[in-house]
C-alpha cells in the first residue's frame, strides 16, 4: 500500500513540485496551505508522515505542532519541518516539540528530501 | 503649636500639593489618578489630625478623631490600588481590589460607632487620645496586611525586571518602608503603649519620593537628592550665621556670601541633573539601538526565507529535469542546465553565508557540542567532493591518521562547513596537481592539514584571506565566484571552538596549506 504524505506548505509552486517528485517515488500527496487545514486534514487522513512548513500564513507551523501534540488521535505522527526559516528559536522550537528533523528547503533537492523520508518511514 | 501639630500639618500640606502635582500633571492616566487617591487618603487623616490636637473638650476630640481615621482606614487600599497600578496587576486583581474596597467602606460606616473608635483617654504628651473598640483590631490587620502584601508584590517584581523600574521600585519600597513605619508609631498609644508618634513626620517623606518616582524617574537619582540636600544644608547654615551676625557689615558679607553659594549651587544640581539627564538619554539611544539590532536580525532572518524560496524551487525544478523526471535531456542542454545548477547552488551559498555572518556579529550564533570522530567528517566531505576533483582531473588524497584520533566535542555541522570550505577551495584554486588532507594529534591538539599545488599565497594575502570581503589575488585570477565569506565563517566557526585556523604558502604558484587546529576536548 501506498504511504501517505501531508505535506503543509503555503507556496504553490513547492506544492506542485513536491507534489510531482512524491507521486513520482510511489508516494499518495495531500496538502494543505494553512496550519488549521492541516490539522483538520491530518485528523481526516491519519497520515503516515507529516511534511511541514514553519513560516504559514496566520497560524505557524509552532502552532501546529502544539496543536497536534494535545491531540491523540494525530499527536504520534511523525513530522518533519520543511522551511527555509533558518531561525534559532524556531528550530529549536520545533526540535522541543518533536520534529524528526528541520530541514532547509534550499540545501536539500527533492530527491534528497525522498530519501530523508524513506529514512523516517523506515 | 505642638511638635504633632506641626508634623500633622507638614504631611497634610504635602500631601495636598504632591497629589495635586502628580493628579493634574496627567489626570486621564490610572497611576496618577490612583496616586491623587493615595494623596487624598494622606490629606484627610492628617488635616484631622491637626483638628484633633487642638480640640478642647473630650466630645470633640472622639469626633475629630474619628473623622481623621475616615481618612486612615481608606490609606492601605488606596495604597495597595496604586501600586497595582505601578506593576500593571489592577486588572489580575481587580475582584481583590473590589472587595478591599467593600471592606474599607464598611470600617467607614462603623468608624462613627464607638465599636471602631471606644472613647478618648489622656495618654503621655496628649489629652485626648483616641482607644480602640471592637472592630479596630481588624481593621489593623487589614492596614498591615495590605501594606506589607503591596510591599511583596514591588519586591517579587523588582527581582523579575531591570532598568529604570527597578530603580523605581527600589526608592518606593525604601521610602515607603520609613513612611509607614513612621506614621505607624501612631497605633501604639492606642494600645496603651507609652511611646508617642515621634516618627510621624517620616509619613511625608515617601509622598515626596513616590513623587519623585512617577513623575522624574531621572531625578529620582540619590546624586542629585544629596546634592540638593548638601546645597541647601550649606545655604541655611549660612543664613542662620548671616542672621545672627553680630554687626551689620557682618551681616551684608554673610547675605553676599550666601546669595553666591546659591548661585553656585544652583548650578551644581543643575550640572548634576543635566549629566543624569544625558545618561538616561545615551540609555534611551542604546534601547532603541538594540531594538534596531533586534529588527536586522529579524529582517534578515525574514529576507533570506524569502530569497530562498524561489532558489528552492529553481533547485528542485533543476534537479528534476537533470535526474529526468521529465524525460531524456539533449546532450546540448545537459551542460547549460548543469551550469544553472550551479550558479543556483552559489546564491544558496551567498544566502546562507550571509546569514551567517550576521549571526556572527550580532553574536547570535549559537554552537551544538556534541561528542564526534574529526575523521568521519573528513570521510565524508572527501567524499561529497571527489567528483569535482575527477571532473579537473586533479588528485584529492585523504591520508587517514595511522592510529585512530580520539572523540571531540565539537558542532558536527558547523566543522563540517569549515573543513567542506578548506577542501573546496584547494580544488577550486588548484589546475594541476592537486590536495592532500592529513589529520593528527599535535600537543594535545587535533590538526587537520590541507595542502594543495595550486595557485599559492602571497604573503600580505595570508594576512587577509579570513577578514570579511576579500579573496587574495588567486581568488580574482581563478575564481570569481566567492564573495570571500567562506574563510572568515571558518575562522569564526574555529574561534567558537577555542580552535585557530590559518595559512601557509612559498608564495605565488607553490601551492599553500591551510590548517584547522582544534582542542581535545
Amino acid at each position: 500500500m501506498k504511504k501517505k504524505i501531508l505535506l503543509i506548505e503555503d507556496e504553490k509552486v513547492l506544492v506542485e513540485m513536491y507534489n510531482e517528485k512524491f507521486s513520482e517515488a510511489g508516494y499518495e500527496i495531500i496538502s494543505a496551505f494553512e496550519a488549521r487545514e492541516g490539522l483538520k486534514l491530518a485528523k481526516k487522513e491519519k497520515p503516515d508522515l507529516i511534511i511541514l512548513d514553519i513560516l504559514l500564513p496566520r497560524e505557524d507551523g509552532i502552532f501546529f505542532l502544539k496543536e497536534q501534540k494535545k491531540d491523540p488521535e494525530i499527536a504520534s505522527i511523525p513530522v518533519v519541518a520543511l522551511s527555509n526559516y533558518d531561525n534559532p528559536e524556531a528550530k529549536r522550537e520545533a526540535l522541543d516539540l518533536g520534529v524528526k528533523d528541520y530541514l532547509i528547503k534550499t540545501d536539500f533537492t527533492p530527491q534528497e528530501i525522498i530519501e530523508k523520508v524513506k529514512e523516517y518511514l523506515s | 503649636m505642638s511638635y504633632f501639630v506641626i508634623t500633622g500639618l507638614i504631611n497634610a500640606i504635602g500631601s495636598v500639593f504632591f497629589g495635586l502635582y502628580v493628579y493634574l500633571k496627567n489626570p486621564k492616566a490610572n497611576l496618577n489618578k490612583t496616586f491623587g487617591l493615595f494623596c487624598l487618603s494622606v490629606a484627610v487623616w492628617s488635616s484631622f489630625y491637626c483638628v484633633w490636637q487642638i480640640s478642647t473638650t473630650e466630645e470633640s476630640a472622639l469626633f475629630w478623631s474619628r473623622a481623621l481615621m475616615a481618612g486612615a482606614i481608606f490609606i492601605p487600599v488606596t495604597y495597595l490600588h496604586f501600586i497595582l497600578v505601578f506593576l500593571d496587576l489592577h486588572q489580575k486583581k481587580k475582584k481583590f481590589l473590589i472587595l478591599s474596597y467593600i471592606l474599607s467602606f464598611i470600617f467607614l460606616v462603623l468608624d462613627f460607632t464607638p465599636l471602631f473608635v471606644k472613647n478618648v483617654t489622656a495618654e503621655p504628651s496628649f489629652e485626648y487620645w483616641p482607644k480602640p473598640g471592637i472592630f479596630f483590631h481588624p481593621f489593623l490587620l487589614m492596614f498591615f496586611g495590605y501594606v506589607i502584601y503591596s510591599w511583596y508584590l514591588l519586591f517579587k517584581t523588582h527581582q523579575k525586571i531591570t532598568g529604570i523600574k527597578q530603580t523605581q521600585i527600589e526608592y518606593i519600597l525604601g521610602s515607603s518602608l520609613i513612611g509607614f513605619l513612621g506614621g505607624s508609631t501612631n497605633y501604639l498609644l492606642w494600645y496603651g503603649i507609652p511611646t508617642p508618634p515621634f516618627w510621624n513626620g517620616l509619613v511625608i517623606i515617601y509622598v515626596l519620593f513616590i513623587t519623585y518616582a512617577i513623575t522624574k524617574h531621572y531625578l529620582f537619582e540619590i546624586r542629585v537628592i544629596l546634592t540638593e540636600i548638601l546645597v541647601v544644608a550649606t545655604v541655611s547654615t549660612l543664613l542662620i550665621q548671616a542672621l545672627l551676625a553680630e554687626t551689620l557689615l557682618l551681616k551684608i558679607l554673610g547675605i553676599a556670601l550666601v546669595g553666591l553659594f546659591t548661585i553656585f549651587g544652583y548650578s551644581l544640581i543643575k550640572s548634576v541633573i543635566k549629566e543624569i539627564e544625558l545618561r538616561s538619554k545615551l540609555q534611551k539611544a542604546y534601547a532603541e539601538l538594540e531594538k534596531l539590532d533586534k529588527a536586522k536580525t529579524e529582517f534578515l532572518s525574514i529576507a533570506s526565507h524569502q530569497l530562498r524560496t524561489p532558489l528552492s524551487t529553481v533547485k528542485g525544478y533543476l534537479s528534476m529535469i537533470l535526474e529526468k523526471s521529465y524525460g531524456k535531456i539533449p546532450e546540448r542542454i545537459r551542460k547549460p542546465l548543469e551550469n544553472v545548477f550551479i550558479s543556483n547552488e552559489r546564491l544558496v551559498k551567498l544566502v546562507n553565508d550571509l546569514l551567517d555572518i550576521s549571526r556572527i556579529e550580532t553574536g547570535r550564533m549559537e554552537i551544538r557540542l556534541e561528542k564526534a570522530f574529526l575523521e568521519e567528517i573528513i570521510s565524508s566531505v572527501v567524499d561529497e567532493l571527489k567528483f569535482e576533483a575527477e571532473e579537473k582531473n586533479i588528485y584529492l588524497k585523504w591520508e587517514k591518521p595511522k592510529i585512530p584520533l580520539p572523540k571531540i566535542s565539537i558542532d558536527k555541522d558547523k566543522i563540517r562547513a569549515v573543513i567542506l570550505n578548506l577542501i573546496d577551495n584547494a580544488i577550486k584554486y588548484t589546475k594541476r596537481g592537486g590536495a592532500t588532507i592529513k589529520c593528527k594529534m599535535e600537543n594535545g591538539k587535533i590538526k587537520v592539514e590541507v595542502s594543495d599545488t595550486g595557485v599559492g599565497l602571497e604573503k600580505e594575502e595570508i594576512d587577509m584571506i579570513f577578514k570579511v570581503l576579500t579573496r587574495g589575488k588567486a581568488g580574482i585570477q581563478f575564481w570569481t565566484e566567492g564573495a570571500g565569506l567562506g574563510l572568515y565563517i571558518a575562522r569564526k566557526f574555529a574561534e567558537m571552538h577555542q580552535g585557530q585556523i590559518w595559512a601557509e604558502s612559498e608564495g605565488k604558484n607553490k601551492g599553500s596549506t591551510f590548517y584547522l587546529e582544534l582542542p581535545i576536548k
